[in-house]
């Protein structure tokens, strides 16, 4: 069978994708079919799945040994609650605990520069040492690098990049995390992490405001172009500009034109598919 | 849509919605708008006749992308709660398959995250297909024939549950669901171009695992 989409398939691929569209649908267990059937008919399936969901067990004293005299139960208890409590600590401090940049990946053979001082890629150590919330990146035209918060978001910045990184994240510091490129090419992935939280961008034509995607952000002297590949964000040259930018769509907004809405363009588009390529399985 | 000589509408009808790359999973029935209208008040008739029009369908995609039956039962069982619990807004009006692949994607998708350790065990082969057991009983497919189409089927299945969820997705629903590109990215929520690259993708995967699996 040809496809006009895919013209250019090796005989293998072919083969492929012949055999797949020659699998058979796969026949239920008649039992099963019959009773969801019912459940579907009857409305039981809603029914009890609210049963269901009201019927989850809940911790209940019962589980204390009840065969054990009244002191040692007691104590037995006291230690129960003092544990609890020690672990609710830890968790509540844990979580209260801003995130920090942290340095995921270094590539090239260029510099970059935090805050003003120039390291050799090379020297890992004292990059990931240098990295601060709130810390201003130039990077040269060999160097690519990426950095987390957690598991909730991820930036990569690209060779010739000049760009501030959001401040600490989470906890005190609060869940809108703001940050700014002013040349060069930004791409974010959001992680499981990223749960009512929020990334403000800034650009010198505009911002966007990150709410869970994968996107890229390219800053030059003639403007700002932000390509959406997964999920959605809001582009605008200020508050009141703000629109929705879905996937495979991206927002240009030129320095002395109006903003437009545009398919993604192909260099950002392949530089995307390289980076979801390299954090498929998480960052 | 299709419009019938009465001048009612009929859903289902592939027409002009058929991709190129219609692939195996079909439904051999069309639902009306009327019956659809009728879910919407939850008709049990209505509701059964949705059901047989979907069941199948939602069976055989999810049981391809998780990889195994018995656990695609627990999925499929949350597409109909699912379905069930959205009858009020059914779209009478428009085709519901490419609904119905939503949401079996969707609840496929929240089996993956809740499951993170892949697909499961292969304990119970996709192909002892009842359909299949049953023309062999019947006499309508050469036994020999039968057994090689179900062994040359197992194959693919143990090739696609190697590929990553994404890509098997993608995969799947082209070439085994029959969704187009820009149907796919709506359905996944990424980009028509990223599906057509995931897409060519998992085809490269799939024929290399399938040549290693032939060695």
């Amino acid at each position: 069978m040809t496809d006009s989409e895919h013209p250019d398939l090796t005989p293998e691929e072919e083969r492929a994708r012949e055999r797949l569209r020659a699998l058979s649908p796969v026949g239920a267990d008649p039992a099963f079919r019959a009773e969801l059937r019912e459940q579907f008919v009857s409305g039981r399936i809603d029914r009890e799945a609210g049963e269901k969901a009201a019927a989850e067990p809940r911790p209940t004293a019962k589980s204390v040994d009840r065969g054990k005299p009244n002191l040692l139960r007691r104590r037995g208890r006291l230690l129960a609650v003092a544990v609890a409590a020690g672990l609710l600590a830890l968790v509540i401090w844990r979580s209260d605990r801003p995130l920090h940049p942290e340095l995921v990946d270094l590539t090239g053979t260029g510099t970059v520069a935090v805050n003003g001082e120039v390291f050799d890629l090379a020297d890992r150590v004292s990059i990931s040492r240098a990295l601060k919330g709130g810390a201003t990146l130039v990077l040269s035209d060999d160097a690519t690098l990426d950095v987390r918060y957690g598991a909730t978001f991820l930036l990569q910045y690209d060779p010739n990049t000049r760009a501030t990184l959001p401040g600490p994240f989470g906890g005190k510091e609060g869940r809108d995390a703001r940050a700014r490129v002013d040349v060069g090419e930004l791409r974010v992935l959001t992680g499981p992490d990223f749960v009512a939280s929020t990334i403000r961008i800034d650009s010198p034509e505009g911002l966007i405001r990150v709410t869970g995607t994968m996107i890229s952000i390219w800053c030059d002297d003639t403007g700002t172009c932000v390509c959406v590949h997964e999920g959605t964000a809001s582009v605008g040259v200020d508050e009141e500009d703000m629109e929705s930018v879905p996937a495979g769509r991206r927002k240009v907004m030129p320095k002395d034109k109006e903003p437009f809405l545009d398919d993604i363009a192909p260099p950002h588009f392949e530089h995307l598919l390289l980076f979801e390529e390299k954090y498929k399985n998480g960052f | 849509m299709m419009k019938r000589d009465d001048g009612k509408s009929e859903m289902g009808a592939r027409g002009k919605e058929q991709s190129p790359a219609s692939g195996p999973v079909r439904s051999g029935e069309s639902i009306s708008r009327e019956t659809l209208l009728a879910v919407q008040t939850g008709d049990p008739g209505a509701l059964g006749e949705l059901f047989e029009f979907a069941f199948d369908r939602v069976f055989s995609l999810a049981s391809r992308l998780i990889g195994n039956p018995v656990t695609a039962q627990d999925v499929v069982q949350d597409v109909f709660l699912k379905v069930h619990r959205s009858i009020g807004s059914i779209d009478p009006d428009r085709d519901p398959r490419p609904w119905l692949t939503t949401i079996t994607y969707n609840a496929c998708r929240d089996h993956w995250r809740s499951q993170k350790a892949g697909v499961a065990g292969r304990s119970i082969s996709l192909d002892e297909n009842p359909a299949v057991a049953e023309s062999l009983r019947d006499g309508g497919v050469d036994p020999g024939e039968a057994l090689e189409q179900k062994e040359q089927a197992s194959h693919v299945q143990d090739a696609l549950n190697q590929l990553p969820e994404d890509l098997r997705a993608v995969v799947l629903l082209r070439d085994y669901d029959g969704r187009k590109h820009e149907e796919i990215a709506e359905i996944v929520g990424v980009s028509g171009q990223a599906v057509r690259k995931r897409y060519s993708r998992a085809l490269t995967r799939l024929g290399e695992i399938l040549k290693e699996m032939e060695r």
